[in-house]
C-alpha cells in the first residue's frame, strides 16, 4: 500500500452522509478517497460499533494506475464479504456514474490501516473501514457512492479539457463525455483511457460538482440493477479464498481457548496444561473486546505490562501450543486440533458467581410470564426502569384501553414465546496476531475492523498508526463476528508469549461462549369484529433483554420493538410496550435483531385477528394497508397476492400462509406452501417471495439473499433454541442445533419490485433497503399462520420443534 | 515418517501423531486450507475430501487411515473431468454466497458424479450443511451439468 504523500483538505466537513470528497495524491496515482456514513445514526453507529460519532474517517476508494495498459480501475472495499455480496453490490454503484466498464473494475478489500492513502485529512490516527451490521452496506452508501463515482468522472474529464490542444483538449466541459473507461470528445476527435489522464485526474479540484450528479436516470442504469457475477465467487470454488481460520504466517504458534462451562465462571487459582504449551489466563471483555473489571488501570500505562495479572478477572485460559516437530521432519506439526485438544484438557478451577444460576430457562421462564402479567398503567410502569422511558417511548396512540373495553368488540389475547438463538456461523471464531514492539498486525473474520483497531490501540498501548486490521474473508457473520471478544482474547495472548498467534475456538466454545439472539416473551391485545377488516385497539408487550443495555447504552433501545413498531397497518389505537428481562445471558446482534422476534408475533397475531373475524387474512392485511393509506406495503402484499394464486388450488394436506413484515427499510412478503406436520418437522414447498428494496442493485445477489434468509429463518422458527440450565448452555454442537438441510429446501420464487423507484423518488434523497436480512422475520410467522390452516392449531412458541436433532451428513 | 498423496504430488516425511486428524494435516501441516472446519464431528460436511475417490469426513479420519491412498481435496478437484464441470456450474449459477462450506459441497457433489449420479438425484447424495442456506442455487447448479 502506497503511504500517505500529501493530503489536502480541501472544504469544511459537511454533515450527515452528504459528506465530501477529497484528493489524495500519491506518487503520481490517481487516488480519491471519501466518506462512508457508518450508520443511520453515526452516534449510534459508534456506540454499537466502537466509532467516534465526531469521526470522518475515509473508509474507501477508488485508484486508478497512470497509464496502465489494462486501463483498470481499482476499487477498495471497506466492509467485509460474510457472503451478503456487497463486495460486488458496492463497486457496482461506484462504477454507474464513474462511466466505468464493468469488465475493467478490479475489487480489492480495504486494510483497517491508518498508513493508507485513505485516512482522515484531520488526523493521522484515523482508521479507514466500516463495520458491515444491520444491512447497512449498499443502503447507507447508495447515494455516496453514486456522488463519488460522478466527482472522480468529472476530474477525469478535467484532466482531458487540460491536454493539449494538439492532443484533443481544450474547449467546454459540454463537448465530452466517458463512457467504459474512455473519455471521448463528442465528435469522436480524441480520446483518452482513464488510466492515461489519472496522474492529470489527480491534480484536478476533487470539490468540482458534476454538472448532472446522476447522468444516469435511474431507469437507465448500466451496472446497478444488473445481475453481474459476484467478484469473490471464483476463489469460492477452488479452496482458495482466505477466510480467517486459513491464515498462516511465519512462526506461528497455535491457540486455543477454554472457557468456564457456566457462564459467568472466571479462573481460580493457577491453571495449568500439558507439556510444550503455555496456558494464559484471559480477562474478561466487554463486547467491543476491552479488558473490563475493576483492578485495571485506567488509562492502561504507556509502557510495560498494560494489566495486573489479578486471576479473579480472568474468565477465560488460552493455551498456546508450541511445535514440537522433530528437527529432521520436512514439516511441522503444530496444529489447531492440537491446541484445541491441549486447552481442552487445561486444569482449571472456575469460580462461579451466584447470579449465573439465574441463567436458567425455566427460571427466565417464570420471570418472562410474571412481567407479563404485571398490569401496566401507560407510561406509569413502576417495574419499569428509568432508562427505557426518555428518548423513544413506547407507542402510544389513541385510546386502546377505550376502545378494547368497548362492548361491541370482541377482545383476543395471546401470549407467544421466542427463544433464546445461536448464531452458529460455518466458521468458527478465530483470529491472526503478529505483535511486535512497535506495530501490531491482525487478520480476523471481523465484522467491525476499525473497532478491532481501537480496540488493539487499547490494549496494547500502539497508535493507530502502528496497528493493521486485515478483513479476511468471514465464513458466515450473522452479527456474531461485529463482536470483538475473540480478537481481544488473540492480542492478549501474543502480548503474553510474545509471539506470532493464531487463536481459533472449537465449535464447543463457539455454542457455548456465543452472545445470544434474546428470548422475549409477548403478549398482544387487540379486537375485532366478525367480518370486519378493522382492528379495534392494539396493545402489545415484549419482555425480553435489551441489547444495548446490556453493553452500557442509556439511551431507550429501539432494538427491543423493532418489527413491533411503525406498522404499516392502521392501528389508530395502540400501546407498544418494552419491559426489560433482568435475565444475565450475554446477548447480542443476530440476523434482523428486534424484527427476529416482534414480526413473528405481529404476523401471527394479525392471522389470529382474520381469522377470528373470519376475513381472508390476505384480503384484511390488504384492507389494513388501504385504511393507512401505505401504498408502498400494499403494492408489495398485491403482488405477493397475484403470484401466489396457486394457493387455491393446492392438494389435499397442503396448506398456504402469508406474513408481510419491514426491517431496515426494505419490505418483504411470503407466502409459503406447507404440508406433513410430523413430530420432527413440517414439509415447506414453496415460498412466494415479494421484496421492495427501493433501487435494486444487483437482482441476482437479492435473490440469493432471499433464499438464504428464507433458510435461516426457517431453521429458526422449526428448529433453533439455546436452552440454559444452572448457567449452562444446552448446546455444544450442531447435533443438537439442528438447520436446514438441502433436502428441506423450498422452491423459492422472489419477486423484485422497486416501489421507491416506480413513486418517482429523487435520487439525491433516495431511500434505498437493506438486503441482507430483512427475509428473514416474515417466514417464521408465514409458516406458523399455514400451519394453523392445515392443522388448526395456532404455534405461539417458536421453535415448532424443540430439542430437535441433527445427525451424520 | 508418513508420507501421504494428495492431490497426486507425495507429501513424505510427515511425523505429525499417527492420529492426527486429517482435516488438521490438510489445513496446518500440508497448508491445503480450502478443506474446511465446521463441527468436528462429521455432521456439518465442510471438511469433506475423497480418498480413493470416496468422500469423506477428514475431521474423523487419522492421518495414519490416509497411507497409501489417493487423497483429493478442493485444491486437486478440477483435475477430475466432473469437478471441473461441479466448479463451473457452481460459477455459473453464482451458487456460494459466505463460500466456507462451499469446498465440502463441490468435493461432495464431483464424487456423486464419479459414482454415476446426474442431476436431482445428486442433490440425494449431497447432506452437507450450508447455513447461507445456498440450496437452491446447489440444486438449479446441478441440474445443468450434464
Amino acid at each position: 500500500m502506497t503511504p500517505v504523500k500529501d493530503i489536502k483538505k480541501k472544504s469544511a466537513p459537511e454533515s450527515g452522509s452528504n459528506r465530501r470528497n477529497f484528493i489524495v495524491s500519491t506518487a503520481g496515482g490517481f487516488t480519491l478517497g471519501f466518506f462512508l456514513p457508518s450508520g443511520e445514526n453515526r452516534a449510534e453507529a459508534a456506540t454499537l460499533f466502537g466509532g467516534d460519532p465526531t469521526e470522518l474517517a475515509v473508509n474507501s476508494w477508488i485508484r486508478i494506475i497512470p497509464d496502465d495498459p489494462n486501463n483498470y480501475v481499482t476499487i477498495m472495499f471497506g466492509g467485509c464479504e460474510l457472503g451478503q455480496g456487497s463486495m460486488t453490490g458496492l463497486a457496482q454503484i461506484l462504477a454507474e456514474d464513474l462511466m466505468a466498464d464493468w469488465n475493467l473494475v478490479r475489487v480489492e478489500q480495504a486494510l483497517g490501516d491508518a498508513s493508507s492513502p485513505a485516512v482522515s485529512p484531520f488526523s493521522n490516527d484515523k482508521v479507514v473501514t466500516y463495520p458491515t451490521g444491520g444491512s447497512s452496506a449498499i443502503r447507507n452508501r447508495f447515494v455516496t457512492l453514486r456522488r463519488v463515482g460522478a466527482t472522480a468522472r468529472e476530474m477525469l474529464i478535467a484532466a482531458a479539457m487540460a491536454d493539449t490542444t494538439a492532443n484533443g483538449g481544450g474547449g467546454s466541459r459540454d463537448k465530452y463525455y466517458a463512457k467504459n473507461n474512455v473519455v471521448y470528445r463528442n465528435d469522436s476527435s480524441a480520446s483518452w483511457t482513464f488510466a492515461k489522464l489519472a496522474a492529470k485526474a489527480a491534480k484536478q479540484d476533487s470539490t468540482l460538482q458534476p454538472p448532472q450528479p446522476f447522468p444516469v436516470g435511474n431507469n437507465n442504469f448500466r451496472i446497478i440493477g444488473t445481475p453481474v457475477n459476484r467478484v469473490d465467487i471464483p476463489l469460492k470454488v477452488n479452496g482458495s479464498a482466505v477466510f480467517g481460520i486459513d491464515v498462516q504466517i511465519p512462526g506461528m504458534v497455535y491457540a486455543s481457548v477454554k472457557h468456564c462451562p457456566t457462564i459467568g465462571g472466571t479462573v481460580s487459582g493457577t491453571p495449568r496444561s500439558g507439556q510444550g504449551t503455555t496456558v494464559i489466563p484471559l480477562f474478561a471483555t466487554d463486547s467491543r473486546g476491552v479488558i473490563v473489571g475493576a483492578s485495571i488501570p485506567t488509562p492502561p500505562p504507556a509502557k510495560g505490562p498494560r494489566y495486573a495479572p489479578i486471576p479473579a478477572n480472568y474468565t477465560a485460559v488460552a493455551v498456546a501450543l508450541y511445535d514440537t516437530t522433530h528437527p529432521t521432519a520436512t514439516y511441522p506439526n503444530a496444529n489447531t486440533w492440537a491446541a484445541v485438544q491441549a486447552a481442552q484438557s487445561a486444569q482449571v478451577t472456575w469460580s462461579i458467581p451466584t447470579g449465573s444460576a439465574d441463567i436458567d430457562s425455566a427460571k427466565m421462564a417464570a420471570t418472562g410470564k410474571a412481567l407479563l402479567d404485571n398490569d401496566v398503567v401507560n407510561g406509569a410502569h413502576t417495574a419499569v426502569p428509568a432508562w427505557v422511558l426518555p428518548g423513544t417511548p413506547p407507542e402510544n396512540q389513541g385510546y386502546p384501553d377505550k376502545i378494547l373495553s368497548d362492548p361491541t368488540v370482541t377482545v383476543l389475547t395471546s401470549n407467544y414465546t421466542v427463544p433464546y438463538l445461536a448464531h452458529a456461523c460455518m466458521e468458527v471464531v478465530n483470529c491472526t496476531v503478529n505483535l511486535t514492539a512497535t506495530a501490531c498486525e491482525v487478520w480476523a473474520p471481523t465484522q467491525s475492523a476499525a473497532g478491532a483497531v481501537k480496540l488493539i490501540s487499547n490494549l496494547t498501548g500502539l497508535p493507530y498508526s502502528a496497528i493493521t486490521v486485515h478483513t479476511t474473508f468471514l465464513g458466515g457473520g450473522l452479527g456474531r463476528k461485529i463482536e470483538l471478544d475473540f480478537v481481544s482474547q488473540a492480542v492478549q495472548v501474543a502480548m503474553a508469549i510474545k509471539k506470532p498467534v493464531k487463536l481459533v475456538w472449537p465449535r464447543s466454545e463457539d455454542f457455548t461462549h456465543d452472545q445470544y439472539r434474546p428470548g422475549a416473551w409477548i403478549r398482544v391485545s387487540a379486537g375485532y369484529k366478525a367480518k370486519d377488516s378493522t382492528i379495534y385497539g392494539w396493545k402489545y408487550r415484549t419482555v425480553t433483554q435489551s441489547i444495548g443495555k446490556q453493553r452500557g447504552n442509556t439511551n431507550w433501545d429501539g432494538q427491543t420493538v423493532e418489527g413491533a413498531v411503525a406498522l404499516h397497518y392502521s392501528l389508530p389505537d395502540r400501546y407498544t410496550e418494552f419491559v426489560p428481562h433482568p435475565a444475565p445471558v450475554p446477548v447480542a446482534y443476530w440476523r434482523s435483531v428486534g424484527a427476529s422476534m416482534n414480526c413473528f408475533v405481529v404476523e401471527s397475531m394479525i392471522d389470529e385477528l382474520a381469522n377470528a373475524a373470519v376475513v381472508d387474512p390476505i384480503v384484511f392485511r390488504k384492507s389494513l394497508l388501504l385504511q393507512k393509506g401505505d401504498k408502498r406495503a400494499l403494492h408489495v402484499v398485491d403482488i405477493a397476492d397475484q403470484k401466489s394464486l396457486w394457493r387455491n388450488s393446492l392438494p389435499k394436506g397442503h396448506a398456504w400462509g402469508i406474513a408481510f413484515g419491514e426491517a431496515f427499510a426494505t419490505q418483504v412478503c411470503h407466502v409459503v406452501e406447507i404440508s406433513a406436520p410430523s413430530t420432527t418437522s413440517i414439509t415447506v414447498h414453496r415460498v412466494t417471495t415479494v421484496v421492495d428494496c427501493g433501487i435494486m442493485v444487483n437482482p441476482n445477489q437479492i435473490e440469493a439473499q432471499m433464499q438464504g434468509s428464507i433458510v435461516h429463518g426457517m431453521g429458526a422458527a422449526l428448529y433453533g433454541q439455546i436452552t440454559f440450565a444452572n448457567g449452562v448452555p444446552s448446546v455444544t454442537n450442531f447435533n443438537k442445533y439442528r438447520m436446514v438441510r438441502g433436502k428441506e429446501m423450498p422452491v423459492v420464487d422472489v419477486s423484485i419490485i422497486q416501489g421507491n423507484l416506480n413513486q418517482g423518488v429523487d435520487p439525491n434523497t433516495l431511500q434505498i433497503g437493506g438486503i441482507g436480512e430483512p427475509g428473514v422475520p416474515p417466514i417464521a410467522p408465514a409458516i406458523a399462520n399455514a400451519y394453523f390452516r392445515l392443522t388448526g392449531i395456532r404455534q405461539r412458541s417458536l421453535p415448532f420443534f424443540p430439542g430437535s436433532t441433527m445427525s451424520d451428513g | 515418517m508418513i508420507t501421504l498423496n494428495v492431490n497426486g504430488k507425495n507429501y513424505p516425511n510427515i511425523t505429525a501423531d499417527p492420529g492426527t486428524k486429517m482435516l488438521w494435516v490438510l489445513r496446518d501441516i500440508l497448508n491445503l486450507t480450502g478443506t474446511k472446519y465446521g463441527c468436528g464431528i462429521e455432521i456439518c460436511g465442510a471438511c469433506t475430501i475423497l480418498v480413493d475417490g470416496q468422500p469423506q469426513k477428514s475431521c474423523d479420519m487419522d492421518l495414519s487411515e490416509g497411507v497409501g491412498r489417493k487423497i483429493t481435496t478442493i485444491e486437486g478437484i478440477s483435475a477430475m473431468p466432473n469437478g471441473a464441470k461441479v466448479q463451473q456450474a457452481w460459477v455459473a449459477t453464482q451458487v456460494p454466497q459466505c463460500g466456507y462450506c462451499q469446498s465440502g459441497m463441490i468435493v461432495a457433489a464431483t464424487a456423486a458424479m464419479n459414482a454415476g449420479h446426474r442431476g436431482a438425484s445428486i442433490m440425494n447424495e449431497i447432506n452437507n450443511l450450508c447455513v447461507c442456506g445456498t440450496y437452491q442455487r446447489i440444486r438449479e447448479a446441478v441440474s445443468t451439468i450434464k
